[in-house]
């Protein structure tokens, strides 16, 4: 079976799935978490897309939202923020308008940009978890656990 | 781009501090502090670190900028740059592990505003100053006989 490592985007934990795995759950923050990969074709407007996957934007291809997600790869059109786990890379006829947070950027000669850009590879994108009530923590050690065996 | 189209090279050694102009390229190896202008080509080597605001034809950063970045042409963040300011330009490369933190304004647009010299505010004419009459005509109705004079 391929597996494929992703990171939790709320936790930052790395978990091993199956390449074929829709979404799964995080054992440590017990977020529910997608971990689809994404083709943009058409047009297509959404308010979030949120996946440890990654996101493609096809040449044909013109997407209007904010996006958290691992990796981008935009040949087309994107409106929208970015906040990436991994890599940004916009292509040479490719066109983006928007903010990207983002370990690592690539741009290729001819790509149109407009936004702000943080790019650093030291980069802390998650958030620091809010304080867990005293009866969730026992919960979180047993998953800790039960993921370590 | 070879040694040759660099007349100009800024040595590792060299801390300059001022206002830069020139006409080719220029290599910055040492640290430069202040303001470059020029249509030329700057190149930013990996041990080279200036604070300044560019603007240029074409910029190579392989080093540390911090500074608004403007180029006519073409801007390329090599993967061992560091910038940090806002960047205009035509074209850009950015390389896998360039640090960037800035406003990011890329393509022909961006170019002609980076070309085009700043503009100055236009300043609002000056109201002509008129002392006012001390007796101002009042507009006299028509039907009335403007000869007659009030008693």
């Amino acid at each position: 079976m391929q597996e494929k490592t992703v990171y939790c985007l709320h936790c930052g934990k790395e978990l091993i799935v199956s390449i074929r795995a829709v979404s799964t759950g995080c054992p440590v923050c017990n977020h529910r978490l997608s971990v689809e990969d994404f083709t943009v074709t058409s047009i297509i407007s959404r308010t979030l897309i949120e996946t440890c996957g990654s996101v493609t934007i096809a040449p044909s291809g013109m997407l209007r939202a904010r996006l958290r997600v691992n990796n981008l790869f935009v040949e087309g059109d994107h409106q929208g923020n970015v906040t990436a786990a991994g890599k940004v890379t916009i292509t040479a006829d490719a066109s983006f308008a928007g903010d990207i947070i983002a370990h690592r950027l690539e741009v290729r000669d001819g790509a149109l940009i407009k936004g702000f850009c943080r790019i650093d590879p030291q980069l802390e994108l998650i958030p620091t978890p809010a304080p867990t009530p005293p009866g969730l923590k026992g919960k979180q050690r047993n998953n800790e656990n039960r993921l370590r065996k | 781009m070879s040694d040759n189209d660099f007349p100009t090279i800024i040595g590792p050694d060299a801390k300059f501090k001022g206002e830069l102009s020139f006409e080719k390229g220029v290599k910055i190896l040492g640290s430069f502090e202040g303001r470059i202008s020029t249509k030329g080509n700057l190149v930013v080597a990996s041990e080279g670190a200036i604070q300044a605001d560019v603007e240029a034809g074409t910029i190579t950063v392989e080093g540390e900028i911090n500074g608004n970045i403007s180029a006519g042409d073409l801007v390329e963040l090599k993967n061992s740059a560091r910038l940090q300011g806002d960047l205009r330009c035509e074209r850009l490369i950015v390389v896998d592990g360039a640090h960037f933190i800035g406003h990011c304004n890329v393509g022909s647009d961006a170019a002609g505003e980076a070309a085009s010299p700043k503009k100055t505010p236009v300043q609002a004419p000056q109201p002509v100053h008129r002392p006012t009459p001390t007796q101002a005509p009042a507009p006299m109705p028509t039907h009335i006989d403007s000869n007659k004079t009030a008693d």
